[in-house]
């Protein structure tokens, strides 16, 4: 057993294509290191279950789209 | 305690039978299983103690995390059992590393007890698993979790008539309220103190019975002769069941060789009618239904009756395609085209930028740079202003952003799976089947992305034609965007032939290469996500996401582009490129002026589309009158779009397929753009459509 738990965990990606959930960290795979436009900076994070590619959001604007549905809804 | 002196109180010599028994109660393990996205790791943290850690599982990168459960035994003595959290599982056949973490921890470990957690909103897709756990003679008890949402949704579940039909204990809980946890322990407690279940096997059809029989048979003798490596408590029988399912690995690691497993396989499909994984995903799903049955109880919302009953109508061929042609109409052509193309363009480029803007940096630079190469190099026909910013801002800036938007709702909404079932039968005509559609799907993001994403096609086959498809008939979004803006104000029949005849080359040039290449489809079967209205805040942050990687990646090229451009330009490389490309252009109808457009358009296929799209603008401001007619625009785009890849996708066919399947792509691609655009061409010359 290596580690205590993150403090802040990260945040979690829904797949826009099987709704499967996971980690940005978890969906850096294989291809990166074969794409031209350097790994891991595509700012996509393919699900580890389907191979879909689906955007990390940034904090900012997660926060922005949190906002803005939270304004929605009142 | 020391470790020592904890050791000495479990030696069996100084313990009676009680204590034996307390001891080995307490060297139990407690595994949390389920469905990612079922509140597993909520009732982890809700049952387990402050203290967990998270390791890596031996030789991954996936971790497993601990906590400690608190229990009391028989005579209140409080003690401890760890309890695991592994990742999220579907099945018992793994397809992704996670999966197979789980499954293997769960079998390595020797569980004293496996939780299966559960979504009590929707068990039917779920107790498959539970009805897999128990035939591998697991100790089960099944937490029905989030029952505090589904009594807010009216959603009843019979628990105790659910533990009577599988014969083991249920309980309904939440691991936010804590409503039900102290029962769950208690099942847990006396799950631990009973010895483990056997095995109890579902009435698999015959045929499934005889093929995993005869694999189990060698299974165990691998196992007896010692060189199995498979979990010894993965019963052989089970084993041989997932390994028919397509578990090369497990199998593999049972002593079966790939081509016998291959073979069983192939038996298996030709005797059911239908794939292995396949069918039992069916058989099982069906034993869960009926294991359910006049037990949870549903309110028939009107909520959830329409988007079951859209969520069919998608995937029928007769109401699908006119459905998608309906999502095409509004949301990509009347949205992206007409509104983000045509109005919100128009006032940037032709408003802001072409009237304040551009002007204003003209006037500043003529008067204080005399250099003319300079002046041009900034805001010339080729400069950093007036073409890489000006392209970059006006006119790919709004396209992009608002063809992101629809992506991104469709996209949230669960249409694309559906999309994918719905071309699954006519895809595999061309030798591809419904999993293409992720790649296909991708491409109309970024080609190259794509082109990667071919690796989780299961043949090599599958592999080659989705690249080829996707370096040939795919636009990128970016290009797609621009392509609808300009065919935008044509009318809604130009900007649908546009795309009638990229389908046409993709099943042409599919059907074709599919008898070229040798081998038969992979088979495809998928679990359909429900249905939603796309919810605002990822719809956003999912498009802005996607905003900013794009012009990231994207605003240094066009800047580059126009350095180069402006470099010809100047050199005069310009001019005898547009001689060399003449011909070519003048076989498809376009005037030399175009040739700008197809030279960067190998650099970025979007940047060749906003130079098409900015010779357009000039002809309409011209009164209708200028570089380029609508038959060349619709020509242009058409080529445009099939020409070959820009030069990131180049490179990644390179990497990915080898020199010769690049080279040979590449060389198919522009031969097909070409003759394609003048078949086109010469149509629409002989019938005076679009003249």
């Amino acid at each position: 057993m290596t580690g205590p738990r993150p403090a802040q965990p990260e945040p979690s990606i829904e797949c826009g294509f099987c709704r499967h959930e996971y980690r940005a960290s978890q969906g850096a795979v294989s291809g990166c290191s074969a794409c031209p436009k350097g790994s891991g900076h595509c700012g996509m994070a393919r699900c580890p279950r389907c191979g879909y590619d689906n955007p990390v959001p940034a904090a900012r604007t997660g926060l922005l789209a949190r906002l803005l549905a939270r304004w929605r809804r009142s | 305690m020391p470790p020592e002196q904890q050791l000495e109180l479990n030696e069996p010599a100084l313990l009676g039978a009680a204590g034996q028994a307390r001891a080995a109660l307490r060297q139990q393990r407690v595994f949390l299983v389920g469905l990612p996205n079922v509140g597993k790791s909520s009732l982890f943290n809700a049952l387990s103690d402050a203290y967990v850690v998270v390791s890596n599982y031996p030789g991954t990168t996936v971790g497993v995390t601990r906590g400690h459960l608190h229990l009391s035994d028989a005579e209140g003595t409080p003690f401890t059992v760890p309890i695991f959290d592994p990742p999220g599982m579907y099945g018992l056949v793994p397809l992704t590393e996670e999966e197979r973490v789980a499954r293997d921890a769960l079998f390595a470990e020797d569980p004293g007890v496996v939780v299966h957690v559960l979504d009590t909103k929707d068990l039917e897709r779920q107790l498959a698993l539970s009805l897999r756990l128990r035939e591998a003679g697991l100790p089960l008890v099944l937490a029905l979790n989030m029952c505090d949402e589904a009594k807010a949704r009216g959603i009843e579940v019979d628990a105790a008539g659910l533990a009577a039909r599988l014969d083991v204990p249920v309980v309904t809980c939440s691991a936010i309220t804590g409503e039900g946890l102290a029962e769950l322990e208690a099942a847990i407690h006396a799950a631990l103190r009973q010895p483990a279940p056997a095995p109890r096997w579902l009435d698999w059809p015959a045929a499934v019975d005889e093929a995993r029989t005869a694999l189990a048979a060698s299974l165990a003798q691998d196992r007896e002769l010692g060189t199995s490596t498979m979990p010894s408590r993965l019963p052989t029988t089970l084993a041989a069941e997932l390994a028919l399912e397509g578990d090369f690995e497990l199998a593999g690691s049972g002593g079966i060789d790939e081509a016998r497993l291959t073979a069983a396989r192939d038996e298996l499909e030709q005797a059911t009618g239908h794939p292995p994984a396949f069918g039992s995903a069916c058989f099982l799903r069906a034993r869960a239904r009926a294991l359910i049955d006049g037990l949870v109880v549903k309110p028939a919302t009107a909520a959830t009756g329409f988007a079951d009953r859209l969520s069919r109508l998608l995937i029928t061929p007769w109401t699908g395609i006119p459905l998608l042609l309906v999502v095409l109409y509004l949301a990509f052509y009347q949205f992206v085209g007409v509104f983000g193309a045509g109005t919100v363009v128009g006032w940037l480029e032709e408003d802001l930028f072409g009237g304040v803007i551009n002007p204003a940096v003209q006037s500043a630079f003529e008067a204080l740079v005399p250099f003319q190469p300079l002046r041009d190099l900034f805001v010339g026909d080729y400069g950093l202003l007036t073409l890489g910013i000006t392209y970059a801002i006006a006119l790919v800036l709004p396209i992009v952003f608002f063809f992101f938007l629809v992506f991104s709702a469709v996209e949230d909404s669960g249409y694309f799976p559906r999309f994918a079932l719905l071309v699954d039968r006519v895809f595999k005509r061309i030798g591809l089947n419904g999993r293409a559609v992720i790649p296909m799907v991708l491409g109309f993001g970024c080609d190259t992305m794509a082109t990667v994403t071919t690796r989780t096609l299961e043949t090599r086959r599958e592999r080659v034609l989705a690249t080829l498809l996707l370096a040939l008939a795919i636009p990128c979004s970016a290009q797609l965007g621009l392509i609808m803006g300009m065919l935008g104000s044509f009318g809604f029949a130009v900007w649908l032939s546009y795309f009638g005849i990229l389908v046409g080359v993709i099943f042409a040039v599919g059907w074709i290469a599919a008898r070229v290449l040798p081998g038969k489809a992979a088979t495809f079967h998928m679990e359909l996500p429900p249905l939603r209205r796309p919810r605002v805040g990822h719809v956003l942050a999912k498009s802005f996401a996607r905003m900013r990687w794009y012009f990231r990646e994207v605003l240094p090229l066009f800047l580059w582009a126009s350095v180069i451009l402006w470099a010809l330009d100047q050199s005069g490389g310009l001019g005898l490129l547009e001689r060399g490309l003449a011909p070519g252009l003048s076989l498809i109808g376009l005037p030399v002026e175009a040739t700008e457009s197809f030279v960067i358009g190998f650099f970025r296929r979007d940047f060749g589309a906003a130079g098409l799209f900015h010779l357009h603008q000039q002809s309409l401001e011209a009164g209708g009158v200028g570089v380029l007619s609508p038959r060349q625009v619709f020509v242009g785009c058409v080529t445009l779009t099939l020409f070959v890849p820009c030069i990131a996708q180049f490179m990644i066919m390179w990497k990915e397929r080898g020199p010769r399947a690049a080279l040979t792509t590449t060389a198919l691609v522009t031969l097909c753009a070409f003759v394609v655009g003048a078949t086109v061409n010469q149509v629409l010359l002989a019938t005076g459509w679009l003249a």
